[in-house]
C-alpha cells in the first residue's frame, strides 16, 4: 500500500530524514518510535503534503501512485488520513459543516455523489457515541475550546467519517490521560480492518499497549534504524533510546 | 447648489411642516449642508472615506408613485415588518400591535406627539454633523417612532425593511425608538436594493433608553452593488439600562455606519458587527462610546474582510467623561485581507479623562492562517474551498451570535453566497 524509498526531505533548509525506507502492506499497523528531533513528525507531514517541508530525494508510491506529486486535498482524497498531534482550530465553521465538507470533497473525488442529509446525520452520531462525545459536539466550532482529550477524539471521529485507507497518527497520546487514551484507542481499534493501514507515530510504548502494532520501528537521525515486532517497544521503554544512538553504524 | 432651491420647496412639504421648531431644525440643517458640502479627507472623522464619493450623480428625491409591491422573501418570519420602498413606507403587518407597543408614521408623531420627537432630537448625544447627517436632517420626512411602554417585553422582533428600486433615486429616513423604564424589545433594520441600480439611501435612528431598559438593535446591510448607503445609529442611554448592537454590512458599492452612544450610570453597550467589502466596495463603520456616568461597561468586537479591490474602514473611539469611574470599556476589531490589492484602516482612539478606569483595545489585520489551509485541504478540502470556508467562519464567529433565528439564518446564507469562488477577487490567473 505505501512503499518509502530513500526519503529525504529538510525544513527551513535543515535536513531532517535522511533516505528513509518503509513498507507497509494492507491492514498492517507500523509504529513508528524515536526521541525527540529523530524526524519522526516530519515523516508524518511529508506523507500529507504539508507545505514548508521540502522533499529533496527519494520516493513514495501509494497504492501505485506518486504521492509526492500530489496536493495535499488530492492525497487526502486518495485515502491518507493525518490525525495532527495540534489539531487546529477554527472558530465560526461547526464540526459537522466540517465534517460534511470534507466527505463531500472525498466523495466527488470518487465520482460518487454528495451525501444525503439524513444519511450523513445518522452516519455521524453513530460514530460520536462510539467516541463518547455529546451530541452538541457536532455544533461546535471545529476544535474550538476542546480539551486535549476532545481534539484528539474528534481526530478520530474525523477519520471514522473520512474512511481513509492509510491513517497515519502523529503522537496521538501526548497529553491524554489514561482514559481519554483509552477511548481514543477503541475508536482506531474499531477502525482496523484487512484494508486499511496505520502508522502510530509516538514517542511513549504507553499507546502501544492500547493499539497493537504489528511492526515497531526506531528512528533517529532522519532514518529508519531498527525495525522489528511489539517486543522491540518494550525493549525501548525499558533502554531508552540513548543505546541506539551510540550503536555503531548509525 | 442649483439643488438648493428644489430642496427648500421640498422641506415646505414634508410632514411636520409648520412646526417651527423642525422648520428651524431643516433650515439651519439645509443651510449646513449647501455651506459646507461633504466633507473632505482634511477632515479626521472622513480621512479614510471621503464622504464627496457619496456626490456625483443627481440624485431625485421625487418620481412617480411608488408601487406596493417588494420581494416579499426579505421579510424575516416571525417578525413584526414594517416596510419602506424608496423612502416612503409601504405597508405593514395589519396584525394588532401586542400590548405596550405603538408604532406611529413619523408625520402621526409629528401631529401627535411633536414633543416627544423634539426631545429624542435634543438628547444630549448627538448625531455626527457632517454633510449626510445634515441632509438626512433636512430631507427626511418619513420613518417611524417606535414606542415600548414601562415594564413591557416585546418578544416578537420588529423589522423595520428598506428597500431601495429607483435608479438616481436619494431616500432619507428618520427613526425613533423610545423604551420606556424596564421595556425590552428587538428591532432589525434590513437595507436592502437591486444590483446595478446606483441610488442614494440615507438613515438615522434615534434610540432612548430609559432606565434599566433593554433593547437588541441589528443592522442587515444588503444594497446592491451599485448602492450608497449612509445609517447612523445613534443612542441614549439612561442608568443600567442595555444596548446591544449588531451589524452585517454585506452589499453596496460606498456605505458607512455610525454607531453612537452614550452611557450613562451602570449601563451596558456592546456593539458586534461583521463587513465584507469585496470587489470594489468600500465600507465604513464608525463607532464613538460616551461613557457619561460611572460603573458602565461598553464592548466593541468588529470584523472585517476585504477582498478583490475591496476597502474597509474602522473607526471606534471611546471616550471616558471625568465622571465616569469604573468604567469599563474592551474594543477589539480583527480584520482579514483577502487579496494583494485590498485594504483594511482600523484606528482605535481612546480619550480617557477619568483615572479609575478598565479600558482597552485590541487590533489586528491579517491574513488566513496556512496552518487551518492545510488542516482542510489534509481533510480533503481543496484550497479555494478551504479559503471559503475560513473566511466564512471569521465572520460567522459573530453572526452565529445573532439571537433571532430568521435573521441569523438570513445572514450565514448571504454570508454562503456572497463568499463563492474565487474568494474575494483572488483571481486565479
Amino acid at each position: 500500500m505505501l512503499s518509502i524509498r530513500q526519503l529525504e526531505a529538510r525544513v527551513e533548509e535543515k535536513p531532517i530524514l535522511k533516505g528513509l525506507n518503509l513498507e507497509i502492506k494492507a491492514g498492517e499497523v507500523h509504529a513508528i518510535m524515536g526521541p525527540n528531533g529523530s524526524g519522526k513528525s516530519t515523516l508524518s507531514h511529508v506523507l500529507a503534503g504539508r507545505p514548508g517541508y521540502e522533499v529533496t530525494g527519494g520516493s513514495v508510491t501509494f497504492d501505485g501512485k506518486d504521492l509526492l506529486s500530489l496536493k495535499p486535498e488530492e492525497r487526502a482524497r486518495e485515502g491518507v488520513f493525518l490525525a495532527f498531534q495540534y489539531p487546529v482550530e477554527i472558530p465560526g465553521v461547526s464540526n459537522i459543516y466540517l465534517l460534511k465538507a470534507a466527505l463531500n470533497a472525498i466523495r466527488r473525488h470518487r465520482g460518487e455523489p454528495e451525501v444525503d442529509a439524513m444519511d450523513f446525520l445518522q452516519l455521524v452520531k453513530a460514530r460520536i457515541r462510539s467516541l463518547n462525545l455529546d451530541e452538541q459536539f457536532l455544533y461546535r466550532g471545529v476544535n474550538e475550546g476542546f480539551s486535549g482529550g476532545e481534539k484528539k477524539r474528534n481526530e478520530i471521529l474525523q477519520m471514522a467519517i473520512l474512511e481513509p485507507k492509510l491513517c497515519i497518527l502523529d503522537e496521538t497520546d501526548s497529553g491524554l490521560d489514561i482514559d481519554a487514551l483509552k477511548v481514543v484507542a477503541d475508536g482506531v481499534n474499531a477502525l482496523r480492518s484487512p484494508d486499511r493501514s496505520f502508522v502510530m507515530v509516538t514517542h511513549y510504548q504507553r499507546l502501544l499497549d492500547y493499539i497493537k502494532p504489528d511492526f515497531v520501528h526506531v528512528l533517529a537521525q532522519g532514518q529508519i534504524v531498527r525495525s522489528g515486532g511489539p517486543e522491540l517497544a518494550h525493549e525501548l521503554e525499558a533502554k531508552g533510546y540513548g543505546w541506539l544512538e551510540s550503536a555503531p553504524g548509525i | 447648489m442649483e439643488r438648493l432651491s428644489t430642496f427648500q420647496a421640498l422641506q415646505g412639504t414634508l410632514p411636520g411642516a409648520g412646526l417651527s421648531w423642525l422648520d428651524q431644525h431643516r433650515r439651519e440643517s439645509l443651510a449646513a449642508f449647501t455651506a459646507h458640502g461633504f466633507p473632505t479627507t482634511r477632515d479626521e472623522e472622513w480621512q479614510y472615506l471621503p464622504a464627496s464619493s457619496f456626490s456625483g450623480t443627481q440624485f431625485q428625491t421625487e418620481g412617480p408613485g411608488i408601487e406596493d409591491t417588494f420581494d416579499q422573501s426579505l421579510k424575516l418570519p416571525g417578525c413584526l415588518t414594517l416596510v419602506f420602498k424608496d423612502g416612503q413606507r409601504i405597508a405593514s403587518d395589519q396584525s394588532p400591535l401586542p400590548q405596550g407597543l405603538e408604532i406611529l408614521k413619523l408625520q402621526d408623531a409629528l401631529l401627535r406627539a411633536p414633543e416627544e420627537i423634539k426631545a429624542l432630537l435634543e438628547l444630549p448625544e448627538p448625531a455626527s454633523r457632517h454633510s449626510l447627517s445634515q441632509l438626512v436632517a433636512a430631507l427626511a420626512g418619513e420613518g417611524v417612532l417606535i414606542r415600548v411602554a414601562a415594564g413591557i417585553r416585546i418578544e416578537q422582533p420588529i423589522q423595520i425593511l428598506h428597500l431601495n428600486s429607483r435608479p438616481d433615486h436619494l431616500s432619507a429616513i428618520r427613526h425613533f425608538i423610545r423604551l420606556e423604564r424596564n421595556a425590552e424589545a428587538t428591532v432589525i433594520e434590513t437595507h436592502a436594493g437591486p444590483n446595478q441600480t446606483s441610488y442614494l439611501a440615507l438613515s438615522m435612528t434615534r434610540i432612548r433608553l430609559e432606565e434599566n431598559a433593554s433593547l437588541d438593535h441589528y443592522k442587515h446591510q444588503c444594497e446592491g452593488d451599485q448602492g450608497r448607503h449612509f445609517g447612523g445609529i445613534y443612542a441614549d442611554q439612561a442608568p443600567t439600562s442595555r444596548f446591544r448592537q449588531t451589524q452585517a454590512a454585506l452589499g453596496s458599492a460606498i456605505a458607512r455606519t455610525e454607531i453612537h452612544s452614550r452611557l450613562e450610570r451602570a449601563s451596558e453597550c456592546e456593539l458586534e458587527g461583521v463587513f465584507l467589502a469585496q470587489d470594489r466596495a468600500q465600507l465604513d463603520t464608525h463607532t464613538r462610546l460616551r461613557h457619561a456616568g460611572p460603573h458602565a461597561t461598553s464592548r466593541d468586537d468588529y470584523r472585517g474582510i476585504a477582498g478583490g479591490r475591496g476597502r474597509g474602514v474602522f473607526q471606534g473611539r471611546i471616550i471616558v467623561e471625568p465622571n465616569a469611574q469604573k468604567t469599563k470599556a474592551e474594543m477589539q476589531c480583527r480584520n482579514l485581507l483577502l487579496s494583494q490589492d485590498a485594504e483594511i484602516d482600523a484606528k482605535p482612539q481612546l480619550e480617557i479623562h477619568a483615572d479609575d478606569v478598565k479600558c482597552s483595545h485590541g487590533l489586528t489585520v491579517g491574513q488566513l492562517d496556512p496552518g487551518a489551509i492545510f488542516y482542510l485541504a489534509s481533510r480533503g478540502v481543496g484550497e479555494d474551498e478551504a479559503r471559503r470556508l475560513l473566511t466564512y467562519g471569521f465572520a460567522n464567529e459573530i453572526v452565529e451570535r445573532i439571537r433571532p433565528d430568521a435573521l441569523r439564518q438570513r445572514i450565514q446564507d448571504e454570508l454562503s453566497q456572497r463568499l463563492t469562488y474565487p474568494v474575494a477577487g483572488s483571481n486565479p490567473a
